[in-house]
């Protein structure tokens, strides 16, 4: 049985408080900066978030955007939520990176997914406020611009992409299974290149009060130290602080970026999903087990050889006890470095998997570990955890842990590129590198 | 308020729904698709016009408008009628 073809990393697009495009955000990451701030519009929050973002201020920053790029996100992103103008800013930095618009694939091979679901909701309650007070004036575009699907439509046709296009929902693991599915769609040979985008869920203030009422987010007071409230796996913490964020990867064959002499960031070599059977929003450390040994098992590695953990990580004061379990288990007396890039960019939710995938590959890329910010009394005191600076090491194989509630168990391991696949040209140099067995 | 201040009101929108359409292009003979306007993008010039003018009128009312010219005039006749109750 031939070895089914690799799906590699060809691009990164993001936009955080931590930082505006790949080059910012991996500074932040490098420095352990914070983005969350006390907000007061639209109404009082505390986060780390982009307010009143233009998808087409950023586009004007990106070296080579062409014109028209330019001139339809500009037309079409009129009246769109936040999350739109996000998403397509992240999709379109990872597209201009890939060389999508220097050495094009057939437009009918590159496919969208946009992982998340239940983005817009900002968005759908002010429509329902404006709808209330005068009804006569209701934009028609409130019905499809409020779908998570509009995002699919809004990307392809910006960057004028006719391959297969789908959300795939699966709450705060939503960025994992996004990624999961991809590489299935790319090794079934339904398309060459995925662009892989995720945006945080927009919360209304009637979301992050349910949030707050079960105990997931953690109070806030305006009076307090915002880049001090989010603790994970701190004894102190109180639960997550939401943060606003979309990122993108360019997945894509081995034989696609060989093709095009594409510079490849990482190797995709495990993903896993499995579910609780559970709706409820509850850890355990069991799928969580599964779900780490099912991505290793794909990726033909033994748990000594992971160099480092992207934790789920986000505050659940029983959420990170679950995950600190389930990391004594799978990796025993050598625990890999663990840290969670939310304690930076807060929680972004349907975005938060692939945030932190981008966060990985940027660490693996640049041979650094971001801090663990606010960790002062760590919950477990077998796990390694990143301390409060940057680590400097190397990292040929980093596993990435997103769960979602209702029962989402999702891991994602990453390669340094260069080891499993025959030649593959990294930042324009053609490699000659070891085979897969 | 004059028939050119109502223009003007629609001019204002219609930069808002077509922001890449310079001022220039906007003139009372020219129709909403000549501006590269498609079906979606008329309706939200009208309701746009007609919350500016804080005007309630009915989306049958404009089925005839075939210009920027015959938009206006619709407004301008229920400005009118306003203006007579």
């Amino acid at each position: 049985m031939t070895s089914p073809e690799p799906v590699v990393i060809t691009a990164l697009g993001v936009v955080s408080a931590l930082g505006r495009g790949v080059q910012e955000f991996a500074a932040g990451l490098r420095r352990g900066d914070c983005g969350i701030r006390h907000f007061l519009s639209p109404f009082p929050r505390t986060g780390a978030f982009l307010p009143d973002f233009s998808a087409v201020d950023f586009l004007r920053t990106l070296p080579e955007c062409p014109g028209e790029v330019q001139r339809i996100a500009q037309r079409v992103l009129r009246q769109a939520p936040e999350s739109a103008q996000m998403t397509v800013a992240a999709a379109t930095e990872a597209w201009l990176m890939a060389g999508l618009h220097l050495m094009p694939i057939w437009e009918e091979r590159i496919g969208i997914i946009i992982g998340g679901n239940n983005i817009s909701q900002r968005y759908l309650a002010a429509g329902w406020r404006r709808f209330e007070d005068t009804p006569d004036y209701l934009s028609p575009r409130h019905a499809f611009l409020s779908l998570d699907t509009a995002l699919v439509g809004l990307v392809s046709e910006v960057l004028g992409i006719h391959g297969c296009g789908l959300t795939v929902g699966a709450a705060s693991a939503s960025g994992n299974v996004a990624v999961w599915n991809a590489k299935q769609l790319l090794r079934a040979g339904v398309a060459d290149c995925i662009i892989v985008c995720c945006v945080s869920s927009e919360l209304s203030s009637l979301e992050m009060h349910a949030f707050q009422l079960l105990g997931a987010a953690a109070p806030v007071s305006l009076e307090s130290c915002p880049a001090a409230l989010y603790r994970p796996f701190d004894a102190t913490s109180q639960g997550f602080i939401p943060g606003e964020a979309a990122a993108c990867i360019v997945l894509e064959t081995a034989s696609s970026a060989r093709l095009r002499g594409a510079r490849v960031w990482a190797a995709v070599t495990g993903a896993s999903l499995s579910l609780d059977g559970s709706h409820l929003p509850h850890a355990s450390t069991s799928g969580e087990v599964h779900a780490m040994y099912s991505a290793l098992l794909e990726s033909q590695l033994h748990p000594t050889e992971v160099d480092y953990v992207n934790a789920h990580g986000s505050g659940s004061i029983q959420g990170d006890r679950c995950e600190c379990d389930a990391l004594v288990e799978v990796f025993g007396e050598k625990q890999p470095w663990v840290n969670s890039t939310k304690s930076l960019t807060g929680h972004c939710l349907a975005a938060a998997g692939l945030v932190e995938l981008v966060a990985c590959t940027l660490q693996m890329s640049e041979g650094f570990l971001h801090p663990n910010r606010n960790l002062r009394q760590p919950i477990d005191h077998r796990i390694r955890f990143v301390g409060d600076q940057s680590v400097a090491t190397p990292l040929k194989n980093v596993l990435s842990n997103s769960f979602g509630f209702g029962g989402f168990n999702s891991s994602i391991v990453l390669r340094q590129p260069g080891m499993e696949f025959g030649n593959v040209f990294v930042a324009g140099e053609k490699i000659q590198s070891a085979s897969w067995n | 308020m004059t028939s050119d201040q109502i223009f003007a009101v629609v001019k204002r929108v219609v930069l808002t729904v077509l922001p890449d359409v310079s001022p220039e292009e906007i003139q009372p003979q020219r129709s909403l698709a000549e501006l590269g306007a498609n079906s979606i993008d008329r309706l939200d010039v009208t309701m746009g016009a007609l919350e500016a003018l804080h005007l309630h009128v009915s989306m049958v009312e404009f089925a005839g408008v075939s210009n920027l010219q015959g938009l206006v005039s619709v407004l301008e006749r229920h400005l009118t009628g306003n203006s007579q109750t």
